[in-house]
C-alpha cells in the first residue's frame, strides 16, 4: 500500500536512480534497501516528471521527504509557533498566518483610532490590554521574527542546492537557533 | 387312491427354481436346499439385474441390463446407472437394452445439467413412462434450485459462427448441431446466471469481432467470480459498441472481470458509458476506449472498479465527459500487483476532466506510464463534494490535461 513517508520515485525518466522519501535523498537503484523494498508485493516505484513535481507531492503528503520541503515546513511551523514579548506578557502571542493578519489589522485600526484599546487573547488563554503603542511593538517584533524564519529557509535552500546542507538534522538545528523570545 | 401326478407337475416348478438360482449366479446343487433364498437375496440386495454402466456418451447414456420379458420398459422400472461422464448442459437421454432414449430429469422434470451428476456416482433412475427421473445420486441440487458447479465452467461466444438458441456455448467451434459457441455476448453472460458457482469461476470467452453493446452483467450466484474475456493481447480486436442511450457494458451487481475489449458508446444520449458499475465489483484490464457520450469507465453507488494491470488505450477522438468517473461512494482503485499503462493514440477531449469524482467517491489510481499526455485536452482532474482523488505520489501532473485540476466543495486531490 502506498505510504508517502517510505516510497520511491523515478524522476524525469532517470531509471538509474530513485528518490527515497524516507531518507530524503537520491539513491542508485542498486541500493539494497530499495531493492528489498521493491521486491515486496504491492510496492511499485512511482514516476514524476521533475523534482519540482516531487516537491509538490512531498509538500502535501510528507514534507520530510525532501530537504527543500522539510525546510519549508520547518519555516512554516517555526513562524507559526508563537512569539513571546516579555515586556508585554510572559505568554506567547499566536503567530499563525491568521493571527499575524489580525495583529496587522488591529494595529491599522489603532492608527486610525489612537484612543482605542484592545483586549488581546494570549496563547495561555489570558487577556492583555494593548493600545497603539503596544500593538506597534507586537507588529514589528512579529514581522521581524517571521522574516528571520524565511531568511533561515532561504539559507537552507541555498545550502541544499550547494550541497552543504544534506540532513534533516542540519535544518532542525538552524531553525532551533532562532529565538522566539523578545524583550 | 388319489390321482397320479404327472411328471411335469413336479419337474416344471423345479426347472423354474433352478433357473432362478442359476440366473442369480449360483450353481444349482442338491446339497444346498437354501439356494432359492440366496438367489432372492442376491437379486434384491445386490441389484444383480438392475445396475449398469453407461456405454454411451455424456449426453446419451446407454445401459445394458439383463434381458427383460417385457419391452418397452414399464413405468415404474428402476435401475442403477453409473454415468461415467459428468452431466452436461443441453439435456441427457437414457436408453436401456437398446430401447428408446428418454430424457433424464429431476423430480421437477427439469433436465439434468452441468453440476448435477458426477461421473462415478451411481444414479438411481425410475422410468415414469416418458422420462427417467433421478431418484438418488444427484450431487446436491434440490429440484428448483440452481445446479452447483464442481469445476470452473467455460462458455464461448463467436459473433460469426455462433448461435444463441441452437448451440450450448460449450465450445469455441461448431462441433455438432447443438455444440458450439453462442452468438452474442449477452447470451454468454446470461448462461452464467444459471449456476451456483459453488466456489468455482465461470469464463465467458469472446472471439474477435464486433458486438452490440448494452450488455448487462448480472448478479453472480454463489461464491466465485465470472470473467468476461476478449482479446487481452489486442483489445481493439473485440469491439463492443453501444448506440442510442446505452452503455457498452453495465454491471448492476456481482463479481466480474472485464478484460480485453474495445468499448465505445457514442450515443446519442447521456448514458453512453464504456463500462459502468452501479453495484458489485469489477476487475478491468487491457481495455481500449472509443468515443463515449458519458464516461469511459467507472461506477456509482459503492461499486468498486479495480484496474488490474495491462494496457489501456484511449483512441484518437475518444472524447468523453471523463476517462475515469466515480460518484456516490464508488471507488476506482489500482492494483499494486500490476500497474496498468495508458496509451493515448491522438487528440482527445474530456468535457469535465480526465479523472472526476463526486459525492464521497474515491479514485486511488495511477498508471505506470502515460504516453502522449499532451494530446489530452481538458482539466487534469475534478474532485468534488468530499470525494478524493489520490494519485499515489504521482504528483500534481499525474493525470494528463491542458487545464489545471479543480477541487470544489471539499473535494481533495492528493498528488
Amino acid at each position: 500500500m502506498y505510504v508517502a513517508s517510505d516510497w520511491y520515485w523515478f524522476i524525469g525518466g532517470d531509471t538509474g536512480n530513485v528518490w527515497s522519501s524516507a531518507r530524503a535523498m537520491l539513491l542508485p537503484v542498486s541500493d539494497s534497501t530499495y531493492t528489498a523494498w521493491a521486491a515486496v508485493d504491492g510496492n511499485f516505484t512511482q514516476t514524476v516528471a521533475s523534482m519540482d513535481e516531487l516537491k509538490a507531492t512531498m509538500a502535501i503528503s510528507f514534507p520530510a521527504g525532501t530537504l527543500w520541503t522539510y525546510a519549508a515546513d520547518r519555516r512554516f511551523r517555526k513562524a507559526s509557533g508563537g512569539v513571546i514579548i516579555t515586556s508585554l506578557s510572559p505568554a506567547a502571542f499566536y503567530s499563525d498566518p491568521v493571527s499575524r493578519n489580525t495583529v496587522n489589522s488591529a494595529y491599522n485600526y489603532a492608527v486610525d483610532n489612537p484612543a482605542a484599546v484592545t483586549q488581546w487573547k494570549m496563547s495561555d488563554g489570558t487577556f492583555i490590554t494593548v493600545d497603539k503603542t503596544k500593538l506597534g511593538i507586537v507588529v514589528n517584533t512579529m514581522a521581524g521574527f517571521v522574516q528571520s524564519c524565511f531568511t533561515c529557509e532561504s539559507n537552507m535552500v541555498a545550502g541544499i542546492d550547494n550541497g552543504s546542507i544534506t540532513t534533516l538534522a542540519q535544518i532542525d538545528a538552524a531553525f532551533n537557533a532562532i529565538s522566539n523570545v523578545f524583550p | 387312491m388319489g390321482s397320479i401326478p404327472p411328471a411335469a407337475s413336479i419337474e416344471f416348478p423345479q426347472r423354474e427354481i433352478v433357473a432362478a438360482i442359476a440366473a442369480a449366479g449360483l450353481i444349482p446343487t442338491n446339497t444346498d436346499l437354501a439356494q432359492l433364498l440366496k438367489a432372492l437375496k442376491l437379486i434384491d440386495i445386490c441389484n444383480k439385474f438392475k445396475a449398469g454402466v453407461n456405454q454411451g456418451t455424456a449426453t446419451q447414456w446407454s445401459v445394458a441390463i439383463t434381458p427383460l420379458p417385457v419391452t418397452p420398459l414399464l413405468a415404474g422400472s428402476a435401475i442403477w446407472v453409473k454415468p461415467v461422464y459428468p452431466s452436461q448442459t443441453g439435456g441427457t437421454v437414457l436408453s436401456v437394452n437398446g430401447g428408446l432414449f428418454y430424457p433424464v430429469v429431476l423430480a421437477d422434470l427439469s433436465p439434468i445439467t452441468l453440476g448435477d451428476i458426477l461421473p462415478n456416482g451411481w444414479v438411481l433412475c425410475l422410468f415414469d413412462g416418458a422420462h427417467w427421473q433421478v431418484i438418488a445420486g444427484c450431487v446436491g441440487r434440490v429440484p428448483g434450485q440452481l445446479p452447483a458447479l464442481h469445476a470452473n465452467a467455460n462458455w464461448y461466444v463467436n459473433g460469426a459462427t455462433g448461435n444463441d438458441t441452437t448451440y450450448d456455448g460449450t465450445s469455441p467451434n461448431v462441433m455438432s448441431a447443438t455444440i458450439g459457441p453462442f452468438k452474442t455476448v449477452q447470451r454468454g453472460v446470461d448462461e452464467t446466471a444459471k449456476y451456483n458457482m459453488n466456489g468455482y469461476d465461470q469464463n465467458v470467452f469472446v472471439a474477435d469481432g464486433s458486438y452490440v453493446g448494452g450488455i448487462f452483467l448480472r448478479q453472480t450466484n454463489g461464491a466465485g467470480r465470472c470473467h468476461l474475456i476478449g482479446n487481452q493481447g489486442s483489445s481493439q480486436s473485440v469491439n463492443i459498441s453501444a448506440t442510442g442511450n446505452l452503455m457498452a457494458i453495465f454491471q448492476a451487481a456481482g463479481s466480474w472481470d472485464v478484460r480485453g475489449f474495445r468499448l465505445s458508446a457514442p450515443g446519442p444520449g447521456a448514458l453512453g458509458w464504456g463500462l459502468v458499475l452501479n453495484g458489485g465489483d469489477c476487475q478491468v484490464a487491457n481495455l481500449a476506449f472509443g468515443p463515449c457520450s458519458a464516461y469511459h469507465f467507472g461506477g456509482t453507488y459503492n461499486s468498486q472498479v479495480s484496474v488490474a494491470g495491462g494496457k489501456f488505450i484511449i483512441e484518437a477522438g475518444a472524447n468523453a465527459l471523463s476517462h475515469m468517473f466515480a460518484a456516490n461512494g464508488a471507488t476506482i482503485i489500482y492494483s499494486s500487483a500490476a500497474l496498468a499503462t495508458l496509451e493515448i493514440h491522438g487528440n482527445v477531449s474530456f468535457v469535465n476532466a480526465f479523472a472526476e469524482t463526486r459525492l464521497g467517491a474515491i479514485i486511488q489510481m495511477t498508471y505506470s506510464s502515460i504516453s502522449a499526455k499532451s494530446a489530452v485536452h481538458g482539466k487534469m482532474y475534478s474532485s468534488n463534494e468530499n470525494s478524493v482523488i489520490a494519485t499515489l505520489g504521482g504528483g500534481p501532473n499525474a493525470y494528463p490535461g491542458d487545464l489545471p485540476g479543480e477541487q470544489t466543495f471539499g473535494g481533495q486531490y492528493i498528488p
